[in-house]
């Protein structure tokens, strides 16, 4: 048996942190010495894990199925995100003690006479690794009866804080998924890298076309000649850079590293750096101008390399940054950040995965006009009586997510009403907890 | 044998059994003739490779890393007799935590830490604790960290019930690319029907012994100067008798897939060669005519 496939942490190969609220600059520098201090939160109120990171990767692949092995809370994040089939082990007491290879077979073979994946991943969860259960063999000999690829997932839950891990182990057990090409690679053909799957998805797509690109969007389709694409560009680079350099490194399709086309100047940067790489006529950078927040402090929080991109859009739309939230920070982030000092001398950085605690004492202090982010964080703001606007970053790719946040920020500001009654209600935090500095929690880990 | 990172053996025994004397004895043999070495202490009591070191102290990987976030080789490592490089993999402190998963984790951090390809042995031997009593003490087997297993036996029916353990979850790991057996290293031969009884045990079960220690007190002696008997007794007979297991382990030696005894198997066996020895005060006793 070949040895077990290792898979590095964020932390270690990325040289992560999840949590930090400060100058970027010592930031930078700690990142680029390759040794950046860990912090820890004394404290936290959300703890996003790598499972379910891994999940919202493995969910995305069309026709898969996926059987998480653990107990059967380890799948609660599938019925919102997969696509496909999918089935957990249920692990009890009795499995813990007893072994549980026998519920993965079942569990596996089950899934694939109801459903007939053309690939199944299992998924281990902390139960598995605590025990030491041998999946492998489970998978191999399923694998070997049913002859369809069954590829095991290395999470766990809790080897890193970083819950991004849970993404480059998803893309480890795409990439042997990936066959090789003997034809060559196509041209005209590119793969697209995208987790997230709406308008603004289908969107750059048609712009991709527009260059006269097929585009493969992977993981989701095409998985299986992904090595036949001339390029690889990503989306979403936070969640898919491990497979874009897995395809590279595996299959010689070179990865190009963007920012992501979020904002009306990255989208044509974005678009013409892959016309460039292409071979194709860079496109015209036409655009309307879109300035509704002119003068308004925004607040943002989104992952990292969203949340830097969108920064640059609020500032295109005439707006103020006054604040960032990214959901984990890496090395992979030097130049972004670089930019965003650059851009923005003096204001700090917010790193932390949901951690609502944090980002209400912090809003509350930032007191910005507006908050950018996901649901849960805009509900924080809200109820500060800060007006929101809750978007994903799917909803701000490409000139359509510039035009479309320019017309959600008009909406929300033209009716603050809400988020003034809802600041009415008393506040879940004590007042004492608005006296202590946002990072109180955070602290630099000592060894 | 791959060039990078070596010929990785692991050694398996009930506790107490002279599997970490045996072990490091091997590896100071194949020091002595020149191979690079590695011994890695699988045990949480973490006394592996105290006989290569000379009673030295020597931090765990699991203790090092329970200290620092950032560890080097040199922080786990210490070169013992013939430059057999000791790490001791470690535990939890006593009474906590789970040394199977320990053991695991610190297997991992040595890949990590590219331990096998910066000191690009010959050998690697990992020294693992007694009975495989779980899943965490089969991965040397079980993950391909090792590709062949020896279990280390007295005739002690314990002792063979452990190896008979082994033997099981060699049988069913090994079938899917796990480790083999590489044979039974016969220890502590004392009683007269001592060889015998483990010669029939390894016929049973489909297996072979590829070497007889007998007890000895160059061993005790050697041990309590914190010294391998290749080192404290070079020219002595027992050194040649590891030299001669080293021997066989760097040679192209057989592997194979044992077939365990079940439970009543076992006891009825075991009950057998009572009724054999019982009585007996000296003598040889044949595995096939008895008494």
């Amino acid at each position: 048996m070949a040895r077990k496939p290792q898979l590095a942490t964020r932390e270690k190969r990325l040289n992560a942190l999840g949590a930090y609220l400060g100058e970027v600059a010592p930031l930078i520098a700690e990142l680029e010495s390759g040794d950046a201090f860990q912090r820890i939160r004394t404290f936290a109120q959300t703890g996003p894990d790598d499972i379910t990171q891994a999940l919202s990767i493995l969910g995305a692949v069309h026709g898969t199925g996926i059987v998480v092995h653990g107990a059967r809370g380890c799948a609660a994040v599938l019925p919102r995100t997969a696509r496909g089939a999918w089935a957990v082990t249920n692990l009890d007491q009795r499995d813990t003690i007893l072994g549980s290879d026998k519920a993965l077979s079942q569990a596996i073979r089950s899934l694939f006479h109801r459903h007939r994946p053309w690939a199944i991943f299992v998924v281990a969860t902390p139960v598995v690794a605590i025990n030491n259960d041998d999946i492998r063999s489970a998978a191999e000999e399923a694998a070997e009866e049913l002859k369809i690829p069954v590829v095991v997932v290395r999470s766990d839950g809790f080897r890193s804080r970083i819950a991004a891990t849970g993404f480059d182990a998803a893309a480890q057990a795409l990439l042997p998924l990936v066959s090789p090409s003997s034809a060559g690679r196509r041209s005209d053909r590119i793969n697209l890298l995208a987790v997230d799957h709406g308008p603004g998805l289908d969107h750059i797509q048609t712009l991709l076309s527009e260059l006269r690109l097929e585009v493969q969007l992977l993981p989701a389709e095409g998985l299986h000649q992904a090595a036949t694409a001339s390029l690889t560009v990503s989306l979403q680079p936070d969640e898919t850079d491990a497979l874009g350099l897995g395809l590279e490194h595996q299959h010689g399709v070179p990865f190009l590293r963007l920012p992501p086309p979020i904002g009306i100047a990255a989208t044509h940067r974005f678009l013409a750096a892959v016309a460039r790489a292409t071979g194709r006529e860079v496109p015209g950078d036409t655009a309307p101008t879109l300035e509704t927040l002119t003068g308004q402090r925004v607040a943002l929080a989104f992952p990292p390399a969203a949340a830097f991109a969108a920064a640059d859009l609020v500032e295109e739309l005439g707006g103020i940054v006054a604040g960032v939230s990214v959901e984990h920070v890496d090395s992979s982030h030097v130049t972004a950040l670089k930019d965003f000092a650059t851009k923005r001398p003096g204001l700090p950085l917010h790193v932390a995965s949901g951690q609502p605690f944090e980002q209400v004492n912090r809003l509350a202090r930032l007191t910005p006009d507006l908050f950018i982010g996901p649901a849960d964080l805009a509900l924080v703001a809200a109820r500060l009586g800060i007006p929101a606007v809750t978007v994903r970053p799917d909803d701000l790719l490409g000139l359509r997510g510039a035009a479309h946040l320019a017309r959600q920020t008009s909406k929300v500001l033209a009716k603050p009403t809400l988020a003034a009654r809802l600041a009415k209600a008393p506040s879940a935090y004590r007042p004492a907890w608005f006296k202590r500095s946002p990072d109180w929690h955070i602290k630099i880990e000592v060894k | 044998m791959s060039e990078s990172t070596g010929k990785h053996i692991a050694v398996y025994g009930k506790g107490g059994i002279g599997k970490s004397t045996t072990t490091s004895n091997i590896s100071a043999a194949l020091a002595e003739s020149g191979y690079r070495v590695i011994q890695i202490g699988c045990d949480p009591k973490s006394d592996s490779t105290t006989i290569l070191r000379g009673g030295e102290d020597l931090p765990t990987v699991l203790d090092s890393l329970r200290e620092h976030s950032k560890l080097s080789i040199s922080d786990v490592s210490a070169v013992g007799f013939g430059g057999v490089l000791c790490v001791e993999a470690g535990g939890p402190v006593p009474g906590v935590g789970c040394a199977g998963r320990g053991i695991n984790a610190a297997v991992d951090l040595l890949h990590e830490l590219n331990l096998f390809e910066e000191f690009k042995p010959d050998f690697v031997l990992y020294d693992v604790l007694g009975d495989v009593v779980c899943g965490g003490f089969a991965v040397p087997i079980r993950d391909g960290i090792a590709e062949a297993a020896f279990v280390v036996t007295s005739s002690d029916f314990m002792a063979i019930f452990a190896a008979n353990n082994l033997f099981k979850a060699i049988n069913k790991y090994a079938p899917s690319g796990g480790a083999r057996l590489g044979g039974i290293i016969a220890n502590s031969i004392q009683a007269p029907y001592a060889k015998s009884l483990i010669d029939d045990f390894a016929d049973r079960t489909g297996t072979g012994v590829i070497g007889y220690v007998p007890r000895s007190l160059t061993v005790a002696q050697s041990e309590l100067y914190g010294r391998t008997v290749i080192e404290a007794a070079p020219q002595s007979e027992q050194a040649e008798i590891y030299r001669g297991l080293a021997r066989h382990i760097a040679g192209n030696h057989d592997t194979g897939i044992p077939k365990p005894l079940n439970p009543p198997e076992l006891k009825t066996w075991a009950k057998e060669w009572g009724d054999r020895v019982f009585g007996v005060e000296a003598g040889i006793v044949s595995a096939r005519e008895g008494i």
